[in-house]
């Protein structure tokens, strides 16, 4: 996020008038660890630096390390909760709030920080993810069933027209539920939910794919048999990276490996890991899944009433 | 159709031409050129066996409306689309609205055959096709309001499409919930039944106590209500779990039936007195199993095609024939 001169000055003027500089700097050493103000601002060691050299100081080195969001998320903890058991007023929230809202973004509470407001801006990190930082997610992996045979037996033109179809499909289930798409290779992707309930979110969208797509295969696909998917749902830890196509991860390995070894057409797999956190509604659409190896996997599939 | 077809193409593109010249060399097919600007004026000399076809890629989607409006309402005149740009999403609609032939972008590059001409032309003779009661259409006593809601008026007597739809198991969600605290949980509901119907042109006209009474307009052509609530059964699982706020599984009938009515606004409807509002509240209260979804046999008409084989017989009520969907487990 870009930081404009009326917010900072306005943090500044929130850290001033609402704490001593001992705070404002035990606040920034949550996120800068070893922050060091004397060293920063040049004052010598024993002699205190005035409240609003340190505010400026502080904020100026918050706006470098691009983590304005995540300080102004804990200015409103702060506000609203409290922090270490003690409440504080912070003065100026309004506007900072008003401020970042224009910018695109909203506070989420449950996460206590500020995320971008999918219905201005949507990008691969919500707004507040930070390179190289470990978080849990949710992913989900899609792909296209045959889609070597596909390719040779219809014209590029059909196939582009397809499969962007299918994609247009892809994104409003998973934008719906704040998922975002890290990456899509003609045939298939992933996506990573983070926020919210983010197990039931990929999961939901797993299976709003597989409706749609079912509608649409009926109804307007261009291909002479249905267009067929696989997808499967894993959730863990995994390095963030804002180029995500270069992010390695286990979790994310594993996500692809259930979807391409164990997940049959027109189905979603869900790992043991995403089951247990499920809601129990939605544990009980699964069925067990025979794996032949002792992974634990569930899937769903579109069944009819015969 | 032995003889000439003549053929007249609605086109400021060469290469659209370009597809259509082969024809006049085999000398089975006249075709002549005339720009799209003059679709208006060209229309009225057009003779009444020739055959149309209006190239589409220059206009926009309100200007194709426009010219498709101008086509089918000329007494019979067979038309055509040409979409060099692939930009029509729902070819299928145009058949529906009387249209004999849909040329894509790929079919216009392999070039335009005879044959398909010939086909054309025998896909919707000059004459107006008898209506069949088992593929949709007007019937006696139809009062067509349209494709949506522009010409309606209040006081005025149409045919609509009517959805019943309401929660099920009441009396047990009262148990669960408390009358107090129904409400909370209808909510939601209600809130996806005008989010569901909404895009099929589907306007909620009366709030019943646990659910709606909902108008779709009706033209004689398309009863995308049918679409709309195949969806909504469809997605009741998903609605269940993500919107509902029930934390249970959320049980609800639907059924669909074509009828008149005199129009009132919302609120206004007290005085009403119509057959079609009694059958649709009948079938919906008295016939409807929870959980399900029904519809006329005349509604059924209008199902798509690819979608009929989900709806099986249900039997006879008000002795009217009754289909019921299929559930998606």
């Amino acid at each position: 996020m870009r930081i404009n001169v009326r917010l900072r000055d306005l943090l500044v003027q929130a850290l001033v008038e609402s704490m001593s500089v001992d705070m404002m700097v035990m606040l920034a050493q949550r996120f800068i660890p070893y922050y060091n103000l004397q060293e920063r601002t040049g004052f010598p060691e024993n002699m205190s630096v005035p409240k609003r050299d340190a505010a400026r100081q502080i904020v100026n080195d918050i706006r470098d390390s691009r983590l304005v969001l995540q300080f102004a998320g804990l200015l409103v903890v702060m506000h609203t909760e409290g922090l270490m058991g003690r409440k504080y007023v912070i003065s100026h929230m309004r506007e900072i709030l008003a401020e970042i809202h224009g910018a695109g973004f909203i506070f989420n509470r449950e996460f206590g920080t500020f995320v971008e407001d999918s219905r201005i801006r949507r990008t691969r990190n919500w707004g507040t993810l930070v390179e190289g930082q470990e978080y849990v997610f949710s992913f989900m992996s899609l792909d296209i069933v045959g889609n070597t045979g596909l390719v040779r037996e219809y014209p590029e033109e059909t196939i582009r027209a397809t499969y962007g179809d299918l994609r247009g499909i892809v994104q409003r289930s998973i934008e719906k539920r704040e998922g975002r798409l890290w990456n899509w290779e003609g045939d298939g992707g992933l996506v990573a939910f983070y926020f919210a309930k983010k197990f039931n979110a990929a999961l939901l969208s797993a299976i709003d794919i597989l409706h749609d797509l079912f509608l649409y295969n009926r109804l307007e696909c261009r291909f002479k048999s249905p267009l067929g998917v696989r997808l499967a749902v894993h959730g863990g830890p995994c390095e963030f990276r804002h180029n995500t196509e270069d992010i390695l991860s286990d979790t994310i390995n594993r996500t692809l490996e259930i979807e391409a070894v164990h997940t049959g057409p027109n189905t979603v797999t869900v790992s043991n890991v995403v089951y247990l956190a499920l809601d129990p509604l939605l544990q009980e659409m699964l069925a067990p899944v025979e794996t032949g190896d002792r992974s634990i996997l569930h899937a769903y599939e579109l069944r009819w009433e015969e | 159709m032995g003889g000439v077809v003549e053929i007249i193409v609605f086109s400021d593109s060469k290469s659209v031409r370009d597809a259509f010249t082969g024809l006049t060399l085999k000398g089975k097919c006249g075709v002549s050129f005339m720009k799209t600007g003059d679709l208006r004026k060209g229309v009225a000399l057009i003779p009444p066996d020739a055959l149309v076809y209006i190239d589409v890629s220059q206009m926009d989607g309100a200007a194709v409306k426009k010219a498709l409006r101008l086509l089918s309402g000329n007494n019979g005149l067979r038309y055509a689309v040409v979409d060099p740009k692939n930009s029509i999403r729902d070819a299928g609609a145009l058949f529906h609205g009387g249209a004999c032939d849909y040329v894509c972008r790929e079919t216009l590059r392999e070039g335009i055959s005879e044959k398909r001409i010939r086909c054309a032309a025998e896909f919707r003779k000059t004459e107006e096709p008898p209506v069949e009661p088992e593929s949709g259409g007007m019937r006696p006593g139809h009062r067509p309001s349209g494709r949506d809601w522009k010409e309606i008026r209040t006081g005025q007597e149409y045919t609509f499409c009517f959805m019943f739809i309401e929660l099920d198991n009441l009396k047990e969600s009262k148990k669960t919930f408390g009358d107090a605290n129904l409400s909370n949980p209808i909510e939601p509901f209600l809130r996806h039944v005008e989010r569901s119907v909404t895009p099929a042109g589907g306007r909620v006209w009366m709030w019943t106590e646990y659910g709606a009474i909902v108008l779709f307009p009706f033209d004689g052509q398309r009863c995308d209500a049918a679409l709309a609530c195949f969806k909504m059964m469809l997605a009741r699982k998903v609605f269940s779990i993500e919107e509902s706020g029930f934390n249970a599984w959320v049980s609800y009938r639907i059924a669909l039936h074509i009828g008149n009515t005199i129009y009132r606004s919302m609120g206004e409807t007290g005085t009403i007195v119509s057959d079609s509002l009694n059958s649709i509240f009948h079938l919906g209260q008295k016939f409807a199993r929870p959980g399900h979804f029904y519809l006329t046999d005349e509604v059924f008409g209008f199902v798509p095609a690819p979608l009929r084989d989900f709806f099986v017989p249900a039997g006879k009520f008000e002795g009217r024939d009754i289909l019921r969907m299929r559930l998606p487990l």
